[in-house]
């Protein structure tokens, strides 16, 4: 059996940031609430008694899709998007049930309003004036009114209700990294994960050359990027700006440390201290979630789960469910999570086991890569990956 | 069908070299041999158990497992890097380290202008190609006169007797240039090189008249702005707009040296031509010598990545954002980029059956009896199994070692 495998990893869902306690604000704003929606519009070829398979992939691969599959008999049901097939969406992340941005290839950013996606424009990376056409690996928000996505350490925006509006970058233009994490650092604050750098500091008057992994910065006026130092490739925070996780591959640093995880707790000078976490793992572990400060999750590459509870000093390694590389995790509660992953990988846990779940996959294609998961409640989840964005929960016009 | 007898084990490249070489052929373009191949054939059964590489009649299912190595495979310690010495997983028919028996190399033979390759059990010479590069010439070496002490004699790209090819004299005083008999219309040869001399600025209006040596007596003592003397129109010391500038209000040819030059940018601004704006995000394409508005590398759907037009959908050294190349991956596996996103999967015929990425994808299905064709897909090892081309090897039951 040969292996795929897919290379995102980020920001597991995102909740609202500064969440005390974090499953809450999430899930503040879930009521809708504005009236009458035309039921939006699901992909035409999920449906039961339309199309037959259309032949996109070869039917003797065993990632494609060979069956006609009704949303109402399975869990998940796709949305459609208008995105074109080409450009993979790659995560989501929304404010409220009503207020939900995905990102993904090809500078495809799509809004679901509570009846459909629409596509927003993302304005040139200046001083470069050309469309941009990249691949957003990030977002997230600390609210509907600052929602921040990025592609690399150049293209990294910001919409405050008016639009996307590119932010000064952190890096010069030889340093270019991609941005897979984003994440609340406090009141008007904000952090990015990337891809190690180098950056200049003066120590007792020497000059020192660093590597960084991590910026920081006020989100009031101009951007001031601060550099921490790091050597590991992030991929997703989950946490509070005081009590941060994060997950990512130091094997540029150690070429056996894959699987790398951090603690970051505040000082009393306002920085970060980080400390390692050994989660006893041999592969990447893409995403990382909690149901609270003291039940925190990291899922990854070959089925790989992990699990750190109060009380326990070493992180439990959870008995794998499935083979396939996990890219996303997020619940609503310690018994209530969802992880997705490669070729239409999902995954329910509801406190004592993992279960799968189906996706009304369009028939004659590969299921997708799903990599991101964000919901405003138990009721209404998003899943987004590849070609597709699925739901779970009933939509306006009864649709799930 | 069996596969063709093999050559003796002990054949020696050079020695099929020099057998392959006596039969070349004028005519032969590229290769000195006239040899057909037939495609690769397999020794294991259908899927269908009907094969008959054991011997067996037509459609009869092989019951036993065969323990020795048919023919054609063997055994070999030494091989390309990550080939694993499997039982019977040297494949002598085409391994060009081990052709027709363990140890047995095809050779370069690099001052005959000559290489070799592993065809059917025996290392094959064809003539070699230089292709250009820092260093070298570009050269399209070929046996002409059929000998084999000389090799691949003679360079068709500049030899005049065979230009372009075999026996294609080029007439009397005329070069071969490029494998071609002469220079394209509009063009001279100077130096064994084609050049146009209406702009040449070494070969101004003749060969040898170079502008730099020859400069022009009546030259301002200070050009204009944004002007240069150039080679136009055969004549060295011609007034002319500099490269990116453009003379708008045309008075450089009237005025010469008191005129105001060329005062206009070339770009977005007079794109091709005074006063062509280009619309916003639009950028002055220039192709052919052809200046237009456009988005650059827009046409392609691609995207410009310093100076080149990249997919940032699919390519890997750029999936999703200029410069962001995937990671790495371990032995034997190659990175992808689909739809924009980073992915990485095993090379073909190749497996990640322990799930450790330190070593990548570390299993030969093909040859690997413990994962015969796909991961935990296990031969009678204990028995002498070996795993041929992605199956475990079934022969007639009289078949030599069957059990």
């Amino acid at each position: 059996m040969t292996r795929t495998r897919f290379l995102l990893g980020l920001s597991a869902g995102a909740l609202a940031t500064l969440l005390v306690p974090l499953a809450v604000t999430s899930c503040a704003d879930t009521g809708g609430g504005d009236g009458v929606t035309p039921p939006p519009t699901p992909m035409p070829d999920a449906q039961a008694d339309t199309s037959p398979l259309d032949g996109g992939c070869d039917a003797a691969d065993p990632t494609c899709v060979d069956e006609i599959i009704p949303c109402s008999a399975v869990e998940w049901c796709p949305v459609e998007t208008g995105v074109d097939n080409l450009y993979a969406l790659t995560k989501v992340w929304g404010a409220s049930k009503n207020d939900v941005w995905a990102v993904g290839a090809g500078a495809t950013v799509i809004h679901w309003d509570g009846a459909k996606w629409t596509r927003t424009p993302v304005p040139p990376a200046l001083p470069n004036p050309l469309e941009i056409r990249n691949t957003f690996l990030s977002i997230w928000g600390s609210g509907p009114n600052d929602v921040w996505i990025a592609s690399t350490s150049s293209t990294i925006y910001r919409n405050t209700g008016s639009g996307w509006v590119h932010q000064r970058p952190p890096l010069d233009e030889y340093q270019e990294r991609p941005v897979q994490a984003i994440w609340g650092d406090g009141p008007n604050r904000v952090r990015i994960g990337v891809r190690a750098f180098s950056f200049d500091r003066i120590i007792d008057d020497q000059h020192w050359i660093l590597n960084g992994n991590q910026l920081t910065t006020s989100t009031n006026g101009e951007l001031e990027w601060q550099p921490e130092e790091g050597t590991a490739w992030i991929f997703g925070y989950y946490g509070t700006p005081d009590n941060l996780w994060l997950t990512a591959d130091n094997r540029y640093n150690n070429d056996w440390q894959r699987a790398y995880v951090q603690n970051g707790r505040r000082l009393g000078d306002g920085g970060m201290e980080w400390t390692e976490s050994e989660v006893y793992a041999l592969v990447n572990l893409h995403a990382i979630w909690g149901s609270s400060a003291d039940d925190i999750w990291a899922v990854g590459d070959q089925g790989a789960m992990r699990r750190l509870r109060a009380g326990q000093k070493e992180w439990e390694v959870i008995p794998p469910v499935t083979n396939e590389s996990l890219h996303a995790i997020w619940g609503t509660s310690a018994t209530n999570i969802w992880v997705a992953g490669e070729n239409g990988t999902i995954l329910h846990y509801d406190g004592n086991t993992w279960t799968p779940q189906r996706a009304a996959f369009p028939p004659g294609k590969k299921r997708p890569n799903l990599t991101g998961i964000w919901g405003s409640g138990p009721d209404d989840v998003w899943i987004v990956g590849g070609h597709v964005a699925l739901h779970s929960g009933e939509l306006p016009g009864g649709v799930k | 069908m069996r596969r063709p007898d093999r050559k003796p084990l002990a054949a020696l490249a050079a020695a099929a070299l020099l057998a392959v070489l006596g039969v070349a052929s004028c005519a032969q373009s590229d290769a000195l041999v006239a040899r057909d191949t037939p495609p690769p054939p397999s020794f294991t059964p259908d899927p269908d158990g009907g094969g008959t590489d054991g011997g067996g009649l037509p459609g009869a299912p092989l019951m036993c497992i065969g323990t020795e190595c048919p023919d054609g495979f063997g055994t070999c310690l030494s091989g390309p890097v990550g080939s694993a010495p499997h039982k019977c997983g040297t494949d002598l028919m085409r391994d060009a380290d081990n052709c027709g028996g363990c140890g047995n190399k095809c050779g370069d033979f690099e001052p005959l202008h000559m290489a070799s390759r592993c065809v059917d059990g025996a290392c094959v010479a064809q003539c070699s190609s230089a292709s250009g590069g820092l260093g070298f010439d570009v050269a399209d070496w070929r046996n002409c006169n059929g000998k084999i002490a000389d090799g691949c004699e003679v360079d068709v790209l500049t030899d005049e007797n065979n230009c372009g090819g075999c026996g294609n004299a080029c007439a009397k005083g005329v070069s071969c240039i490029g494998g071609k008999c002469g220079c394209p219309t509009g063009e001279t040869e100077c130096d064994g090189y084609c050049v146009n001399t209406m702009f040449d600025e070494v070969h101004c209006g003749k060969c040898g008249n170079s502008c730099w040596m020859f400069p022009s007596p009546d030259q301002c003592e200070s050009p204009p702005p944004n002007t240069v003397y150039r080679c136009d129109e055969g004549e060295c010391g011609q007034l002319r707009c500099a490269e990116g500038w453009i003379d708008c209000n045309n008075d450089l040819l009237t005025l010469g040296c008191d005129s105001d030059g060329c005062e206009a940018p070339a770009g977005v601004e007079n794109c091709g031509e005074c006063g062509k704006r280009c619309k916003e995000h639009e950028s002055c394409l220039v192709d052919n010598g052809n200046a237009e508005c456009g988005i650059p590398c827009a046409k392609d759907k691609k995207v410009l990545c310093g100076d080149k037009c990249v997919d940032l959908l699919n390519d890997a050294n750029a999936c999703g954002a200029c410069g962001i190349a995937c990671p790495s991956t371990g032995p034997n596996g190659k990175r992808t980029c689909t739809n924009g996103v980073c992915g990485s999967e095993c090379a073909e015929g190749w497996a990640d059956c322990n799930g450790d990425p330190a070593d990548g994808c570390e299993v030969d299905l093909q040859a690997n009896p413990d994962h015969c064709g796909a991961c935990g897909k296990q031969c009678d090892v204990a028995a002498g199994q070996p795993c041929i081309e992605g199956k475990c090897l079934m022969v007639d039951c009289d078949y030599p070692g069957a059990k």
